[in-house]
């Protein structure tokens, strides 16, 4: 039983095409784990069909319907789907993710996508057992999912296929519980605020 | 004999200008199209989704141009995935409602491929028998029924919640409410239509 799940807020951004990648990526891989999501991401579709039903027509352009019926017999193909990276979910199928980079013993970090432009940020995380991550405030949502192992934040346990979802209120020191090692996928929007001599090690990876 | 009365009506009701257009037409000519690969079909279709499609583009910022081409995109994408709609799993306005949605993902980052949750959705269930189609039928009805009984606040911000890029930030500096207090209605929300749905099932 999936305890931490992203919130509803989170889950209508992603049904509704207007979260980020990064935390697009992140919300998909929860869903292949928790049927619980895929029925709420269901139900946010369907106010989307609604909401399509109900927009009011724009003119389509003069020819358009006679350039589409041109075009039905044109061949296709569906494009392979990639596999995903070697022990990585789906959701990160057609992702190339470089070597973990350490920037401390026992934390390894490879940025999938990097923060640019005001988009969030996705990062593979990989936390020794015990480890205790510098401790950070949030300037926009932040999203963990856990791949293996799992980690405790002072409130709550974070285990495989759960999410924790943090945003601009939050402040918090997770730590990766003893025994195995914390594998994680996060997405970060804005800047975190580390308050420790890591700030300046991490701050780059993580957006200025 | 009673395939030629089939056919006559489906003619009647495809070609009858002004005719009602409800959701199981939409779902029959999406059917029609999958099997028979039927033109007049996909051209009542057209008339019907592509004028709206092209609508939501432009809501969510597309250029006239952008909004033109994905508009007659998700169309040929109607016509090729076709018969890949499943009426168990989605209505008909649901199905061409992810299908643009996802076109516009891919167009604005061009170079990766998407999560498609609907890919993901299909490994994760089996395909559904006939009790579920009727169920999905059922729970379709009830959860519009359930929508249009909530609270007025409520309903609006949920529709709000699919125009607004980096959505619930805007949203709350729009109606100038807490985005806590957004994030709360939406969840209270949520629950509710969850909790109709169920006590369907």
């Amino acid at each position: 039983m999936i305890a931490h799940h992203p919130s509803e807020a989170t889950l209508l951004g992603y049904a509704s095409g207007n979260l980020d990648e990064a935390h697009r990526v992140v919300v998909a891989t929860h869903l292949t784990a928790c049927a619980a999501c895929r029925d709420v991401v269901r139900i946010a579709e369907s106010i989307g069909g609604d909401v399509l039903l109900a927009l009011a027509d724009a003119e389509m352009a003069p020819g358009a319907l006679a350039a589409c019926l041109a075009r039905l017999d044109e061949p296709f193909v569906e494009p392979p789907r990639p596999a995903p990276p070697p022990g990585l979910p789906m959701s990160l199928a057609g992702y190339r993710i470089g070597p973990l980079w350490y920037p401390m013993k026992g934390l390894g970090i490879a940025t999938i996508l990097k923060p640019a432009h005001g988009r969030a940020g996705l990062h593979l995380l990989e936390v020794a057992p015990g480890l205790s991550m510098p401790t950070h405030g949030h300037a926009g949502l932040e999203l963990t999912a856990i791949l293996r192992g799992a980690f405790e934040d002072g409130h709550a346990v974070y285990r495989r296929g759960y999410v924790a979802e943090t945003s601009e209120a939050d402040h918090h020191t997770p730590v990766a519980l003893a025994g195995e090692t914390c594998v994680c996928l996060m997405s970060v929007a804005g800047k975190l605020r580390f308050d420790s001599w890591l700030a300046r090690l991490l701050q780059p990876l993580f957006g200025v | 004999m009673h395939e030629t009365i089939q056919h006559r009506w489906e003619a009647a009701l495809v070609s009858v200008p002004g005719a009602a257009v409800t959701t199981e037409l939409l779902a029959f000519q999406i059917a029609s199209v999958a099997h028979r690969r039927d033109r007049a079909a996909f051209a009542a279709l057209f008339a019907h989704y592509a004028p709206r499609v092209k609508s939501y583009m432009l809501r969510q910022g597309a250029s006239a141009a952008q909004a033109e081409d994905l508009a007659q995109e998700t169309m040929l994408m109607v016509w090729r995935k076709a018969e890949r709609f499943d009426p168990a799993i989605a209505g008909a306005s649901t199905w061409v409602f992810t299908i643009a949605r996802n076109l516009r993902i891919d167009a604005l980052r061009r170079e990766r491929p998407a999560a498609d949750l609907s890919e993901i959705a299909e490994a994760a269930s089996d395909s559904p028998g006939a009790d579920a189609v009727m169920a999905t039928t059922q729970s379709e009805r009830g959860l519009r029924a359930a929508l249009a009984a909530l609270p007025e606040d409520m309903a609006t911000l949920l529709r709000l919640s699919f125009f607004e890029d980096h959505a619930h930030g805007d949203i709350s500096a729009r109606l100038g409410m807490p985005l806590g207090t957004v994030k709360s209605k939406l969840r209270r929300a949520m629950l509710r239509l969850r909790a109709t749905l169920e006590e369907i099932r």
